[in-house]
């Protein structure tokens, strides 16, 4: 290797070092882990009290407006104010807005058909077969 | 009553009365490849409880030993009767299992029956007039015939009915398509470390299907969120990645994790130095494992914002810990030699 070329190495090797401290290089990430059986009662119990404290958290405007149509759909079931924030402090964010983005599903199931219903079905079909036959 | 009078009637009532209630489906008769989910049998619902009914029924799946009448504690009467379906969601919590009420579809009812998880679909069978006065009803989902499309629901009437799922959308989407998924704590935590391992594997895809898994039962899980982020990253999705640390920090703001990576994820975008190195001292400012690695991130920023001298302070810093990895060791002293000899900008 002739003195030019030794020359232009060093010259290429110094200007590739002085690029590696200027150019943000990607620095060590933190690896992915599996979190401890207990966390699962931590996130529960994280998620509870910061539910408790959510609502003076009025800076996260959209939790507040989930919150608030999530409340207003409970309070439509028939729930007392109470009632509303029981439910409320026990639902997460994501909860509420899962729920915020689909009211239909704040809803009371386990009602009986009432009985009117099988009647007027009772009426209605034997109207329809008298038209028929005659 | 003329006879036109009558038909007219006749007509009406046949429009609008299928409108209004839907009925039971008619039971269809599975493949040899249907699937049903073990520990659950056709139950009654008495009184029409479907609600601890259906929820015991998923619970005993999970080998859970609770009756309908236990759960009735926790599943109090609505004011217009019936139970309400966060309180489902919450009793199944408070039983201690992960739970979430989530918009269902064909595809993530498959996915709990294919884990041998039953789950539960809120179905409107009323469209009563007048406001509130619709009648709904939980049912339990617990088989599969992949053959024939037809899923297995438990109406809690004692039989069991094989249906195609949309025989019963004119039921499921008034009540918003509601899904109940209860999973054991135990399997989500399994879940998750499955995929941790399968990140580590290079399994990038599958380890990313699997945080989502996760994430719809514990959808506050730092953890996974930065998991997702990591992920993301790796695949080269830098919004995704940059969107998932960001949830993380919503949940939690001073987690380490989430900061670092955010931080590493913004220095190695070139763009957001301020930002990077915001994050990064928060990060770096916390004691306890890990925190050399966040030293790092900061001084990477550091030097590549020209603050050689405060460059040197942190990897010096960094190289303080205890038990430090060789090859973290051998970087960072790599890094510092170079702090030492840039010049500040």
């Amino acid at each position: 290797m002739d003195k030019t070329r030794a020359r232009r190495f060093v010259v290429l090797l110094s200007a590739a070092w002085l690029a590696g401290v200027a150019a943000p290089v990607a620095a060590e990430r933190i690896a992915s882990k599996a979190e401890a059986p207990a966390a699962a009662e931590r996130i529960v119990a994280k998620a509870e009290s910061r539910s408790a404290s959510r609502a003076t958290d009025h800076a996260r405007v959209s939790d507040a407006v989930a919150r608030d149509e999530v409340a207003g759909a409970l309070a439509a079931q028939g729930l007392t104010a109470e009632g509303v924030e029981e439910r409320l402090v026990r639902l997460s964010d994501e909860d509420l807005r899962r729920l915020a983005a689909n009211l239909d599903q704040v809803q009371a199931a386990g009602t009986q058909v009432p009985d009117y219903i099988w009647i007027l079905l009772g009426i209605f079909l034997a109207v329809t077969i008298l038209a028929v036959i005659f | 009553m003329g006879r036109g009078r009558a038909a007219g009637l006749a007509a009406l009532a046949l429009a609008v009365l299928p409108g209004c209630v839907s009925l039971t489906p008619r039971s269809r008769t599975p493949s040899p490849e249907a699937r049903v989910v073990h520990g659950v049998s056709a139950p009654v619902f008495e009184d029409d409880r479907c609600g601890p009914g259906s929820l015991s029924v998923v619970l005993r799946a999970h080998g859970e030993t609770v009756s309908a009448r236990d759960l009735e504690v926790l599943l109090p009467e609505a004011p217009r009767r019936g139970v309400l379906s966060v309180d489902m969601l919450i009793a199944a919590r408070q039983r201690g299992f992960d739970a979430a009420l989530v918009t269902g579809t064909a595809e993530a009812v498959r996915g709990e029956l294919a884990e041998g998880r039953p789950a539960i679909l809120m179905l409107r069978l009323l469209d009563a007039p007048g406001a509130r006065r619709d009648i709904y009803h939980y049912v339990v989902v617990d088989g599969f015939d992949p053959s024939r499309g037809l899923f297995q629901f438990q109406f809690g009437d004692g039989k069991a009915r094989w249906a195609q799922l949309e025989s019963l959308e004119k039921s499921w989407k008034p009540a918003g398509h509601a899904l109940l998924v209860v999973r054991s704590r135990a399997g989500t935590d399994a879940t998750l470390a499955h995929a941790v391992v399968l990140e580590g594997q290079g399994r990038l895809q599958e380890a990313d299907a699997l945080y989502r898994q996760v994430l719809v039962v514990r959808p506050e899980s730092v953890r996974t969120w930065v998991n997702l982020g990591n992920v993301a990253a790796d695949q080269g999705r830098r919004e995704e990645s940059e969107g998932a640390y960001r949830r993380a920090l919503e949940i939690a703001p001073d987690d380490r994790d989430a900061l670092n990576n955010l931080a590493w994820l913004l220095l190695a975008e070139g763009t957001r130095f301020e930002e990077a190195e915001t994050l990064a001292t928060r990060a770096a400012n916390q004691p306890g494992p890990d925190q050399s690695l966040a030293q790092d991130t900061l001084g990477r920023i550091q030097l590549a914002r020209g603050r050689c001298e405060e460059a040197v302070r942190t990897f010096r810093e960094a190289l303080e810990a205890a038990a430090l990895p060789e090859t973290t060791q051998v970087g960072l002293r790599t890094r510092l030699e170079r702090a030492r000899a840039c010049s500040p900008r």
